[in-house]
């Protein structure tokens, strides 16, 4: 526990000086919020029809904001070797692996806040959407995401095509974690309820943990 | 041993063709393009089987426990692209007689469409990827697909049911012509048969490129 703390610290201290990986990931929800916006506005949809494709939208940009900047976490590590270095204290892989989940949780959940703020501005919802509720299915989901994007960001840091790759192999793998997630926040959004004891709500209670689980067991073999 | 196995494929492959397009009747909605099942099927337990071995093969890789698993991993995974392929297309033709689309947000083409996409990503991991590394990576990439396809296909199941478009020809009984049911066995003896075979082929190809020149093929 002490190791994965002083790694965190590492992380966290690193980011807030270089603030490299937080501004690429708040620039880029933001930009492509405003820009989803401008293409709903022209089609003069309803209050109730945004409602109800709001939710969809949330996901599908934290996708595409998320993947395309969570490698840069990762490829600090590549710079100078500092993974190699730290592969070679005692520190075991999974508490290395564990870590950096924990530090792209953090900063990825913040933004994902930001950018649901941001969309929920652009088009106008005037429904209350920040509730306990919808933070635990934000929170749930990117913990079943971060362990995902972070093994495979480091799988492909030294590859080449890396920005064209990690999405490529990232995106399949993401699909039951966005069905769960757009399910659950679009009943919550819509009947006020979200179906915690249905199948969606278990899934997606379960695939943080597991994911978690089978990466930070597989993570050694990558960088063996 | 060489010739006799593709013998035997090719045979049963020929039988196939003539039961399909000459045994069996007609369907009696659909016609004849109905007798596209026969292959459609077959791919896709093919291409699950296909599937399974690349399970198997990419734990052995990552255990090293096996000094071909590798190869096997590799054939595999372009073995359960090409009949995942063979499904879609199949599929998308029949849909399209079927349905008058070539495609719908439909469970069983959506977690086709899915699985396709996981194979197409770890064949392009396996070109692009850090050849210094690749096949740890490859295997890490097998070992999380395969587990997310079942979780894939579980999911899908609970869309709306007027989403589930795919036809039910077993489990519904449709197939009450034996000549049917003969059809869609050899077909499915085929496709099984010709899967194993081409990932014996391909592996053992590509075992022997890694050894001729000392890299991964």
């Amino acid at each position: 526990m002490k190791v994965l703390l002083l790694l965190l610290q590492k992380d966290m201290r690193l980011e807030f000086r270089r603030k490299e990986t937080v501004l690429a990931m708040v620039s880029l929800a933001l930009l492509l919020s405003v820009v989803v916006s401008f293409g709903l506005s022209s089609a003069f949809l309803n209050p109730s029809t945004t409602l109800k494709i709001f939710c969809p939208l949330v996901w599908v940009l934290f996708l595409f904001w998320s993947t395309l900047t969570v490698g840069r976490s990762i490829e600090y590590e590549f710079e100078s070797s500092c993974l190699e270095g730290l592969l070679l204290t005692r520190a075991a892989p999974e508490i290395i692996f564990l870590a950096k989940v924990v530090h792209n949780f953090l900063l990825t959940f913040l933004v994902q806040i930001l950018s649901v703020a941001f969309l929920e501005l652009w088009l106008g919802i005037e429904k209350q959407i920040f509730g306990v509720e919808f933070i635990l299915i934000i929170a749930l989901a990117t913990g079943a995401y971060t362990p995902l994007a972070t093994l495979l960001a480091t799988m492909t840091a030294t590859a080449r095509l890396k920005n064209v790759l990690l999405p490529l192999i990232l995106l399949p793998l993401l699909i039951p974690t966005l069905f769960a997630a757009i399910e659950l926040s679009t009943e919550l959004l819509i009947s006020g309820q979200a179906p915690w004891n249905g199948f969606w709500g278990c899934l997606l209670v379960i695939l943080p943990l597991m994911y978690t689980l089978i990466c930070a067991a597989l993570f050694k073999f990558t960088v063996r | 041993m060489k010739k006799i196995i593709p013998s035997i494929i090719w045979l049963l492959g020929l039988l196939a063709l003539y039961w399909t397009f000459v045994v069996v009747p007609n369907e009696r909605v659909m016609g004849p393009v109905q007798r596209i099942f026969y292959f459609h099927v077959g791919a896709a337990l093919a291409c699950y089987a296909a599937c399974a071995v690349m399970l198997v093969a990419a734990l052995l890789s990552l255990g090293n426990k096996w000094m071909r698993a590798d190869a096997t991993l590799k054939a595999s995974v372009e073995v359960a692209f090409l009949f995942c392929s063979i499904v879609m297309v199949t599929g998308m033709i029949w849909g399209k007689a079927a349905w008058n689309t070539a495609f719908r947000f439909e469970p069983r083409l959506v977690s086709f469409l899915v699985l396709w996409l996981m194979l197409l990503g770890s064949n392009l991991l396996r070109t692009f990827g850090d050849q210094a590394k690749v096949k740890q990576h490859v295997a890490v990439l097998a070992v999380i697909s395969a587990l997310t396809v079942p979780l894939v296909v579980v999911s899908i199941k609970f869309l709306p049911q007027a989403a589930q478009l795919h036809p039910q020809v077993v489990q519904q009984q449709g197939l009450r012509d034996e000549r049917f049911s003969q059809a869609m066995l050899l077909g499915i003896l085929t496709m099984l048969s010709l899967q194993a075979w081409l990932i014996w082929l391909r592996s053992r190809m590509a075992f022997m490129e890694e050894q001729g020149d000392g890299t991964s093929a």
